[in-house]
């Protein structure tokens, strides 16, 4: 059973003259333990595809399966469900609550769970060492740096456990160096713990650090690249490719 | 560089292999010369851009594909260099790390580079093909593959 | 719900600043509400205090069913009843004791009245057991004796065969004391115990008692009995001791009525206040709840953190509130206190909490702020987890404006329509209508009044005035909203401020022909007839007969009932009243009215009876009466002066006589003739007065200017809770403005590094929230003015007929206080967006 699976997957905004096609019968699986970067022109659907994946967004067709049940029949209440046990999010702005400190935001997830406070709290401080956030606990995000509080955000996102992480321009409002750091941990997330992770970048070096890129273009995937392969194997799938030619 | 004049050969204690090159006045200036030299590499003749312009032209070979593939090969290496950066120790290796930074940045550049021709692909073909004599320098394809 | 409460408590601690001046809000409305309404059951408390007789332990009391006094012969049915051992009529009735006579307001050491109890020697120690320290009972042939409780003794410093004087309809009564009770048989009560002669004679009451007390036989039901005296006695009677001061008690209810709806309004502005607070709050946190949403908040949650937050402010507010209330109604007793001392000789004791108070205001206050907590809530709910991932781009323009406009003048069609019913409560409804008119058609407002006014800010300021004018166009709602805050302010204060100036104009008016006569003989409590002690014909006499008196006149007083509705009848001489005084009418023709009065049973009713009870000229009222129940004609609804707020009939002193068994004089109009002045005729009645101690002379011209005072002092109360209902108005549109800064942070910083100066960017802000202002105040005096009218229509349909003054006072006050308001409430908020520093304002989210 694959952790994702996207079956013709469709989204369209608007009708009419306005109608606009996000997504266009978009099938994908996507195994556990895979880094997977989407790349894409801009308006090429690759944001909604996260968002589908992640149920917040309805699609207008097709469906998506996370650990093999249908996410697009869910109630609104199974489907919030299902993000706070099984999903973690990390956004381009990091959306961080201003008024909580660093443990409490890391901490939210669980406390929405209700996680006695005293367990969520410990928790957290643990994902915040991991993030080599040790000692900033007690910081509020506007006492930290970007680069921080995405790695604060990338701990919320775990702290729950969550089979698959999905990551939404997770560097895009950070410096090169910063992108690095997120980059090095989001792979670990897959390296270290196993977790599927699904992230949206348009930074050639960011997507480098998955194990495969899906391209999309006009809400359809134009290219699927394996990139963890021996350079023998790699070879072997790109000369499968250039044959198709 | 003996012949050049640009360094001297002296065996002092004998033995063949084991000499002493000194540098000569004439050789320190093109040393100085050599530092003081800008690196800018030429645009070196890529063939990637030959087959893209070739298969404009051909109905057998659909560009964007070329494209496809190119990019794919691109980002294995680039994955490749980015695993590889990691294992390195940013305490002492730093040296080889900066080298492979390089690489990177120039596979980064390509990739852009390639995204850039994507997005104006139609653009490009609706336009006359380039005349042969504006055609860059180069090797026929069948010498360079 | 933990999640609800953390994140609550750190966002609103995160804001101190709002949060200090959203739950303020709630405060002022709590006061209001709390402090009025604990003021006026502390003074019901000190009055029945003071008026309520009771009778001590008897098995049955039996009274007329309208408190007066009825027959003695009334007695002899009782004999014939099985079940009843002994009984025995008393008369009793509490007497206010005038300083002269050594009354003393102050409770502990003195007494402001004594109740006189008239029993017949023979009979009274069968029913009740009189236990006596010292001394002896009253014993056959005793006349002008008494028996005097031990407290009452000690106060008075009284011992037996010593004389105690009280005032009498005769003047005063000199009574020797013949014994002192024992405190257990007084039960702590003032009441002095004289024969029955005496007290009939005293209160000028012959041959009547107004109480009967019996014991039943043992092993006799006492419901039986009882069913079978009132069966027997007929249906003017009831089973209970006479109660007093219900009239007053009425006029209290409709006090406390009025304070209710004076709270309620201060707090439906702290609601709005905290709803406008609560949009801008949800509008800000857009992303922060999008993102609680895409990490597993559910919609319930997301709900529950804004109710949760208004739920804290409202329970902070209203506990505070509740303070500020006891401290506030305690402040006001003490000032009125005094006014009451003097006027009425009672006591005002400390404010009174009671249950139904402490819980209404504790529902009314956190109600209102969760309630109003609970729109942006939904709004909140309904925040897609998609907002967490793009930064939402600036609201668009509402596309429903125009539809809402049109509904919104339907609706200002309809209050205006609604007015012409001049039903109460359909005018009460169509101010409601026309409100949420207003705040319906206030977007569509928006850009005329911002075109007027802009262009006269432009002409000062032409560059920021247009950017200022094209930032509030660009949102029409939400400069309705924050305009609409300062609209109700307004318009409350304009309200309060024309009802003031109509009251006040009408007052005058009531004044110069109530207390039209040149004296006026008054009794120690000037509203509590029932307390006073009147004056047999003889003193009127003594007053026509003194030289420089052309004319005197008086008014006397009994009580009844109209279907348990309790009625103050005021007796008055209808051939001479009219012309040296004077009712106001509302309804009928003064001439007409007086002349039928002659005739046969007719009365005079007051508006607020006439509201309550529904009644019209040429109705036929059936009054219960001792001698039963007697039906009279409505030929009027008019009022005096004095008996204004209570309900009131008016009918003939000869009818009072028959009916009501009521010949004493309470209170007394004099005329002198034009050649006498007053350095000769004030000595002459001052003589006259001297044997009636519970009367003072008054000149009518200086009462009238302490009345005055009085009054004035009285709207002063009015002014403040303007005030107070006015601040919130100035908060909420302080905190609108700033959220406004607050959001708009990065377009500054893009105007800032365009090139715009400090005091451009200052000039901007302020001319945003002046041009708000304007609209608010334009808004405000619409609101204002048809508000104000359907107070003073409400004012005189109780009775209090009064004509509606334009406003122009409260309109020009309104116009400088909306601009002042405008300047202030941008102070800080123009100088935060002035010091916006244009790096980060970029860089802002």
């Amino acid at each position: 059973m694959a952790t994702i699976e996207v079956k013709n997957l469709s989204k369209v905004y608007g009708s009419g003259e306005t109608k606009v096609t996000a997504l266009d019968s978009v099938n994908l699986i996507i195994e556990q333990g895979q880094f997977v970067a989407v790349m894409g022109p801009s308006g090429c659907g690759k944001s909604t595809l996260l968002h589908l994946i992640g149920g917040l967004d309805r699609p207008t067709g097709g469906s998506v399966f996370i650990e093999g049940s249908d996410i697009s029949k869910m109630s609104d209440n199974t489907l919030t469900e299902l993000r706070r046990r099984k999903m973690g999010f990390v956004f381009q702005f990091f959306n961080l609550i201003p008024v909580l400190d660093a443990i409490e935001n890391t901490a939210l997830p669980l406390i929405l769970d209700g996680i006695k406070p005293d367990i969520a709290r410990t928790k957290a401080s643990e994902w915040l060492s991991r993030n080599k956030l040790d000692g900033r606990g007690n910081h509020r995000p506007d006492e930290l740096s970007g680069g921080q509080q995405q790695r604060v955000a990338i701990s919320r996102a775990m702290v729950s456990d969550p089979v698959i992480i999905l990551a939404d321009e997770p560097t895009g409002n950070l410096d090169s160096r910063s992108s690095d750091e997120i980059a090095v941990a989001l792979r670990k997330i897959v390296t270290d713990w196993k977790r599927t992770v699904l992230m949206v970048t348009h930074d050639p070096r960011i997507a480098a650090y998955a194990d495969r890129i899906i391209f999309l273009k006009d809400g359809k995937v134009v290219d699927d690249t394996l990139l963890n392969g021996s350079n023998g194997e790699n070879a072997k799938r790109l000369k499968e490719k250039v044959e198709s030619l | 560089m003996v012949d050049s004049g640009l360094v001297t050969f002296s065996n002092a204690n004998g033995q063949q292999s084991k000499g002493e090159y000194a540098i000569t006045p004439t050789g320190h200036d093109e040393l100085m010369n050599w530092f003081r030299m800008s690196n800018i590499e030429e645009p070196h003749q890529d063939p990637f851009y030959l087959k893209l312009m070739l298969s404009l032209e051909l109905d057998e070979v659909d560009a964007s594909r070329l494209i496809v593939i190119q990019r794919a090969a691109l980002y294995q290496e680039l994955h490749r260099i980015t695993e590889q950066r990691q294992t390195l120790d940013p305490q002492n290796q730093l040296a080889q790390m900066l080298l492979m930074d390089k690489s990177a940045m120039h596979l980064e550049a390509d990739l852009r580079w390639l995204d850039m021709i994507e997005s104006r692909l139609d653009e490009v073909q609706r336009q006359p093909a380039p005349k042969p004599a504006m055609r860059p320098r180069g090797r026929p394809p069948s010498q360079n593959a | 719900m933990r999640i609800q409460f953390l994140l609550a408590w750190r966002y609103l601690w995160g804001r101190k600043q709002r949060m200090v001046l959203t739950t303020l809000a709630v405060v002022f409305g709590v006061t209001l509400l709390f402090g009025l309404n604990s003021m006026i059951p502390g003074m019901m408390e000190s009055f029945r205090h003071s008026m309520v007789t009771t009778s001590g332990k008897v098995d049955i009391s039996i009274s007329s069913d309208s408190n007066n006094p009825f027959e003695q012969s009334v007695l002899s049915d009782l004999s014939e009843i099985d079940g009843i051992s002994q009984y025995t009529g008393i008369l009793t009735k509490n007497v206010v004791l005038p300083e002269s006579l050594g009354g003393s307001i102050n409770k502990l050491t003195g007494a402001s009245s004594v109740t006189v109890t008239g029993v017949d020697f023979a009979t009274a120690q069968n029913v009740r057991n009189y236990s006596l320290r010292d001394g002896r009972f009253l014993e056959a042939g005793d006349t002008y004796v008494t028996v005097i409780p031990q407290l009452l003794a000690d106060k008075m410093e009284l011992k037996t065969g010593d004389t105690f004087t009280i005032p009498s309809s005769e003047g005063v009564a000199d009574l020797k004391v013949v014994g002192v009770l024992s405190l257990s048989a007084s039960a702590g009560l003032d009441e002095i115990f004289v024969p029955l002669a005496t007290a009939q004679s005293i209160l000028n009451l012959p041959e009547k008692i107004n109480t009967i007390d019996a014991l039943i036989k043992s092993g006799s039901d006492r419901d039986e009995v009882v069913a079978s005296i009132l069966a027997k006695l007929g249906p003017n009677f009831k089973s209970g001791a006479i109660q007093t001061g219900d009239e007053l008690a009425s006029a209290l209810m409709m006090g406390e009525s009025m304070m209710w709806l004076f709270g309620i309004m201060a707090l439906a502005m702290a609601g709005f206040i905290i709803f406008n607070t609560f949009r801008t709050v949800v509008a800000e946190r857009r992303r922060d709840l999008g993102m609680l949403r895409a990490i597993g908040a559910s919609k319930q949650t997301i709900m529950g953190l804004i109710m949760v937050e208004s739920l804290i402010q409202g329970i902070i507010g209203t506990a505070l509130g509740l303070l500020c209330g006891y401290l506030f109604s305690l402040a006001l007793l003490a000032g009125v206190g005094s006014i009451f001392a003097s006027m009425l000789r009672v006591t005002i004791g400390a404010p009174v909490i009671t249950t139904a108070n402490l819980i209404g205001s504790i529902i009314l206050g956190v109600g209102f702020t969760v309630g109003s907590g609970y729109f942006p809530a939904r709004s909140a709910m309904k925040v897609t987890p998609l907002e967490a991932m793009r930064p939402t781009l600036g609201t668009m323009e509402y596309r429903q404006n125009n539809k809402r406009a049109i509904w919104g003048l339907v609706l200002l069609a309809l209050a205006l329509f609604g007015l012409l019913f001049g039903e109460i409560k359909i005018a009460g409804l169509s101010g409601v209508v026309f409100l949420v008119g207003i705040i319906l058609i206030a977007p569509v407002m928006v850009k005329p009044v911002a075109d007027i006014f802009g262009k006269l800010i432009s002409s000062i300021y032409p560059r920021e005035g247009k950017l200022a004018q094209g930032n509030l166009t660009r949102q029409p709602s939400r400069a309705a909203i924050t305009a609409s805050s300062m609209m109700i302010g307004l318009a409350i204060c304009i309200a309060l401020m024309a009802m003031i100036t109509s009251i006040e104009h009408g007052f005058v008016r009531y004044l110069d022909k109530s207390l039209g006569t040149d004296y006026l003989l008054m009794p120690p409590s000037l509203v509590l007839g029932g307390g006073n002690l009147g004056a047999n014909q003889g003193l009127i006499e003594k007053i026509k007969a003194t030289d420089g008196i052309e004319e005197a006149t008086s008014l006397r007083l009994a009580s009844s009932q109209i279907d348990g509705t309790a009625l103050q009848l005021i007796g008055l001489d209808p051939l001479v009243y009219p012309k040296i005084a004077g009712l106001e009418f509302s309804e009928g023709i003064s001439e007409k009215a007086f002349e039928a009065m002659t005739m046969g049973p007719a009365i005079i009713v007051n508006g607020v009876f006439a509201i309550t009870s529904n009644v019209k000229t040429g109705d036929v009222l059936t009054l219960q009466s001792p001698q039963g129940e007697q039906e009279y004609t409505v030929v009027g609804i008019a009022f005096d002066y004095l008996n204004a707020k209570i309900a009131t009939g008016y009918i003939s002193q000869t009818n009072l006589a028959n009916d009501f068994n009521s010949e004493s004089d309470v209170l007394l109009l004099v005329n002198r003739t034009p050649d006498a002045t007053a350095e000769e005729v004030t000595p002459a009645l001052q003589a006259v007065i001297k044997e009636f101690p519970t009367f003072s002379l008054i000149d009518s011209s200086e009462f009238k200017t302490e009345q005055m005072g009085m009054f004035k002092m009285a709207m002063s109360v009015f002014y403040i809770m303007v005030v107070m209902l006015a601040v919130p108005g100035l908060i909420a549109m302080a905190n609108t403005m700033s959220i406004n800064v607050i959001e708009r942070t990065r377009e500054i910083g893009m105007l800032r590094a365009v090139g715009a100066t400090q005091t451009q960017v200052k000039r901007m802000v302020f001319a945003e929230s002046v041009l708000l202002s304007a609209l608010g105040t334009t808004m405000g005096i619409m609101v204002g003015l048809f508000l104000s009218y359907l107070l003073v229509k409400a004012i005189s349909v109780i009775g209090f007929s009064t004509e509606f003054y334009f406003p122009t006072m409260g309109i020009i006050a309104s116009m400088v206080v909306g601009l002042v308001f405008g300047i202030i409430a941008a102070m800080v908020p123009a100088r935060q967006a002035a010091n916006t520093v244009i790096v980060e304002a970029l860089q802002y989210e």
